[in-house]
């Protein structure tokens, strides 16, 4: 497990090359998505020192079964599930999903809507400027209050 | 034979009785010796095991209740062990992501996370209007239908 710093210095990286991938490969794009999300959750855990045994599964049951955590897992699945099935399918075909997602559902919904959800909530929980993430794509939402998965007390 | 029963002392196995041998004789008399501790520790693990099945079997349940008041909405509907637990994978009808389905999965897995903390299960849709294409995700042979038509093997596809 990295510290807080290890995380954030993660998933910057994740978003930086999410902003690179083409429409083409939105398999990948979907799936650099949840590891930006992945890592913004660790983020948090590791400031709130809540510990998981490093796997999916582990990550999963902590986010659910948390009060605290429970609605970001509400926007973390999706991405969860879709990222998945871009791993483990393999259609072949010009199009990396065959139609499962498309290049507009990952950058309006998966990242615009669910990332930045995720996102938002835990910029918040960890008390950080909000300016180190920008908006991705431009049909991305803009950070707006909103759009937070909103914090549950524990 | 259950009055005889109560009326006779417990066999006491104690964790602090540490290596001290227990003598098993099973109906095959094929007797076999282990130690208190790791005797206690088989007990132990008996006893979840009947609770994780009676958790599973009445995790079964609520997902075929689910299932059911959204038939329209999916076409199939699995659960399966996966590395590290069970999916409850849903196949949509949509034949694509539906977005419109998601936040009732979410709080179907929150539920089932919630009501069986002992089967660790996450719940996901994935493709698989396709049998090839679902069996990239789930094993056929390992797998529960819940809801919809059982995969044809393989032999039956082939000779299509």
């Amino acid at each position: 497990m990295g510290s807080q710093s290890d995380h954030i210095a993660k998933w910057k990286h994740n978003r930086s090359f999410l902003a690179t991938i083409q429409d083409g490969h939105c398999d990948w794009m979907v799936t650099v998505a949840f590891y930006a999300a992945v890592h913004a959750v660790e983020a948090l855990f590791a400031k709130d020192q809540a510990v998981h045994e490093g796997t999916h599964n582990g990550r999963n049951d902590l986010l659910k079964r948390r009060p605290r955590y429970q609605s970001i897992w509400r926007v973390f699945r999706p991405p969860f599930e879709a990222s998945r099935a871009a791993r483990y399918d393999c259609c072949t075909g010009p199009h990396p999903t065959a139609g499962w997602v498309t290049a507009e559902d990952v950058k309006a919904k998966f990242i615009g809507q669910f990332l930045d959800s995720v996102e938002r909530t835990v910029i918040q929980l960890l008390s950080i400027s909000r300016a180190d993430f920008p908006p991705l794509f431009p049909t991305a939402l803009p950070h707006s209050k909103e759009s937070t998965a909103g914090e549950q007390p524990d | 034979m259950a009055a005889s029963a109560t009326r006779q002392q417990p066999i006491m196995l104690d964790f602090r009785d540490g290596n001290r041998p227990v003598v098993v004789a099973p109906e095959d008399q094929d007797r076999f010796i282990m130690t208190c501790e790791m005797a206690a520790q088989a007990c132990r693990q008996a006893m979840k095991m009947q609770e994780w099945r009676e958790q599973f079997y009445a995790l079964l349940g609520a997902v075929n209740r689910w299932a059911q008041s959204n038939a329209p909405r999916i076409d199939a509907c699995y659960v399966s062990p996966i590395e590290g637990g069970l999916a409850v994978f849903i196949v949509p009808k949509a034949q694509r992501y539906d977005f419109d389905l998601s936040d009732s999965l979410t709080d179907l897995d929150i539920s089932l996370a919630a009501d069986y903390p002992l089967c660790r299960c996450d719940v996901m849709q994935i493709p698989g209007a396709d049998p090839d294409r679902l069996r990239t995700f789930l094993d056929p042979q390992k797998a529960i239908l819940i809801h919809g038509q059982p995969i044809r093997p393989h032999s039956q596809v082939e000779a299509q």
